[in-house]
């Protein structure tokens, strides 16, 4: 058995299209604890990780463990029809199979939809010594992906504990940003060692716009031509974290 | 959301990289005292006693014509040999032609004459008479014999484009009348009657109940698609690229659960003075097509790619050539059940005269239809590229985009404990 409510509908619509920025389908995991998804994209460069503990929930019933697959653009196309502050109730269907959507504003609507097939791929998370670590505001962060999205399809990361750099290489234009301790967009910045890595702005932007929904605060670590690990805080008990996949020069 | 047709127009590059279609016969671009094409169709002509007349009845392919010029007011009509009751198909079904010579294309198309009538692309929600005549050309299966009476005699005028193939004389129609009942395939009838049917989800339909692409983007472009209220005529160019696109997107959400090929794949095939080339290689999906016309020594390939996700914005520097091109990957991943990367590389030489855009989508249905050469490395893939290509590889390798991105970009697999 596994029903919920929750009273803002834009907390839950918010964290699916961060997720469904990656794939099309999820599958979720429900436990007596709470919700969790984690999935790699199809191209296997990203991956997301993302629980909402029960406690997120204004109720919550779940018995046992299931999982659930959805195809996450026709759910949000369900959860965009809430309005403001209206509270969303959603249970699975045993008999049918089916998600059962309720929304009570004005008048009450039911939707349901259909599950699909649970991938049983558990998907490990990237084992990673990371040697900085440099936390930013989303909007901070956000703002420079943009700037640097001007120039080049990609961007090179860089801190030795004192400030991070953002630098970016294109085939005639160049553009670099520096945060420095205690700037407004920088929160705090750690490292190890000194660390750089690139990776690609399609996937980062893409990922960093579609959180930013979510939280004011990310933090970000990496180390040198590793993954990147970026954890936006969420508002709820719960996480919103993505690893990224660096991109290496060869000669 | 709307389905907007008006994206998949002809832009200026495509059009650019057409010598024929920017010079349209009259400006000599291509050097010679006269137009080798025109001169050619005008041979034709002379020959065709039967256009004497300001009235027309033979067997239509079946095909219609959509102008994009004067949108959303186009010239809409028939394309109708002055050939009675014969099997005139070959003369509208590109498929076929590859294994044609230049000179047989030209004949089939300027032997069709083209009836033209200002029609606004709405009409298509209430057709009148004439339009309705028009639609029910293309409903059929087979060539239906069809005859149109003339205001005028039906003059010569050819213009050439880098989608659709050219056709013969035209002349603006009095009044169409199909001669015989057309025969109508079971799947057409039932898409065409349904109302609430969007374009898209009708042009799926049609597909996957083995309606030929050729015969639907011809009812879609004659506003035979689409919900009640939002039916609309299409210019052929664009109907071209449109179903090019939305077939090619249907299958490129399919293919993103196939597990990846395991070594590098090349296919060819040259024909009418055209030369492709497609390079797979073991990856997620991601797709780049290369274009060059071979007109100049300095001829620089154009390039538009995507990633895994597919394109958000319209292929702007190839156009047409993209879609048309990236289509029949996708068929072969499917058929394989497999996903892979690809870079389709196109040449087109001197001796191409621009009829359409139809020669990249069955040059590379061709090509995936053979035995591809395999390897296991990267470079012994190019280097086998590197012979069957024109244009010196190196020239290609410095526009690409994907190869960089495969060659530079991690995977999180290789960081899973």
């Amino acid at each position: 058995m596994f029903r919920v409510k929750i009273s803002n509908a834009k907390l839950l619509r918010d964290a699916i299209t961060a997720i469904s920025t990656l794939i099309d389908e999820g599958t979720f995991t429900v436990s007596p604890e709470g919700i969790k998804l984690r999935a790699m994209d199809p191209s296997r460069v990203a991956m997301v990780d993302f629980t909402m503990q029960k406690t997120a929930f204004d109720e919550y019933v779940a018995d046992e463990e299931t999982k659930i697959c959805l195809n996450l653009s026709e759910l949000l196309k369900l959860l965009k029809r809430a309005g403001r502050d209206e509270a969303v109730e959603i249970q699975l269907d045993e008999n049918t199979g089916q998600f059962v959507i309720t929304m009570r504003g004005k008048y009450v609507r039911t939707f349901r939809m259909p599950t699909l097939e649970a991938s049983e791929d558990e998907v490990p998370t990237p084992k990673i010594t990371f040697n900085a670590k440099v936390t930013l505001t989303t909007d901070g962060f956000r703002q420079s992906l943009e700037d640097v999205a001007l120039v080049s399809d990609h961007v090179r990361m860089e801190t030795d504990g004192e400030k991070m750099t953002m630098t970016a290489r294109g085939d005639i234009m160049g553009a670099n940003i520096e945060l420095l301790k205690g700037s407004d967009a920088l929160l705090s910045v750690e490292a190890k060692e000194p660390s750089k890595s690139t990776f690609p702005l399609s996937y980062l932007s893409e990922i960093v716009k579609a959180a930013s929904a979510t939280s004011d605060i990310v933090t970000l670590e990496f180390s040198t031509d590793m993954p990147i690990r970026l954890d936006f805080k969420q508002t709820y008990d719960g996480t919103l974290v993505y690893y990224l996949a660096p991109r290496i020069e060869v000669e | 959301m709307v389905f907007q047709e008006t994206l998949f127009r002809v832009t200026n590059e495509e059009r650019q990289r057409s010598l024929c279609s920017q010079c349209q016969g009259h400006r000599k671009l291509c050097g010679k005292p006269v137009c080798p094409i025109l001169a050619k169709a005008e041979t034709l002509m002379k020959l065709e006693k039967r256009l004497s007349k300001d009235k027309i009845f033979g067997a239509s392919p079946p095909a219609v014509f959509v102008g994009s010029w004067n949108y959303p007011r186009v010239l809409a009509g028939p394309l109708v040999p002055p050939l009675p009751s014969v099997d005139s198909s070959v003369m509208d079904m590109p498929e076929l032609w590859l294994r044609k010579s230049m000179d047989e294309i030209l004949r089939y198309r300027f032997t069709l004459v083209r009836g033209k009538r200002f029609v606004d692309v709405k009409w298509a929600r209430d057709p009148d008479r004439i339009l309705s005549t028009f639609q029910e050309v293309v409903m059929a299966a087979k060539p239906t014999d069809t005859e149109m009476w003339f205001h005028k005699k039906p003059k010569l005028n050819v213009v050439f484009s880098s989608r659709e193939p050219p056709s013969g004389p035209s002349a603006s129609i009095k009044r169409a009348f199909l001669a015989e009942n057309p025969s109508v395939p079971k799947p057409v009838e039932t898409v065409v009657s349904d109302t609430d049917l969007k374009a898209v989800e009708g042009i799926v339909k049609l597909f996957d109940s083995g309606i030929s692409q050729r015969q639907i983007t011809r009812m879609f472009s004659i506003g035979l698609l689409g919900t009640k209220r939002l039916k609309r005529l299409v210019p052929t160019e664009w109907s071209i690229t449109a179903v090019d696109d939305i077939l090619g997107k249907r299958i490129h959400k399919e293919i993103l659960d196939y597990p990846w090929i395991n070594q590098f794949m090349v296919f060819g095939h040259k024909a009418l003075g055209n030369n492709v080339q497609i390079l797979l290689f073991p990856s997620s999906w991601m797709f780049e097509a290369q274009e060059v016309w071979l007109t100049s020594k300095r001829s620089v390939p154009g390039v538009d790619y995507e990633l895994t996700w597919g394109r958000k914005s319209y292929a702007e520097n190839l156009a047409g050539a993209y879609y048309a091109s990236r289509l029949p990957v996708l068929e072969y991943l499917r058929r394989t059940r497999r996903q892979a990367g690809a870079i389709v590389f196109m040449e087109v030489y001197p001796e191409w005269i621009p009829i359409g855009v139809w020669r990249f989508r069955e040059l590379c249905r061709e090509a995936l239809r053979k035995e591809p050469l395999r390897f296991d490395t990267l470079g012994e893939s190019l280097e086998a590229l590197r012979k069957r290509l024109r244009l010196p590889l190196e020239r290609w390798l410095e526009r690409s985009k994907i190869l960089p991105w495969h060659k530079t970009q991690r995977r999180l697999t290789s960081f899973l404990a």
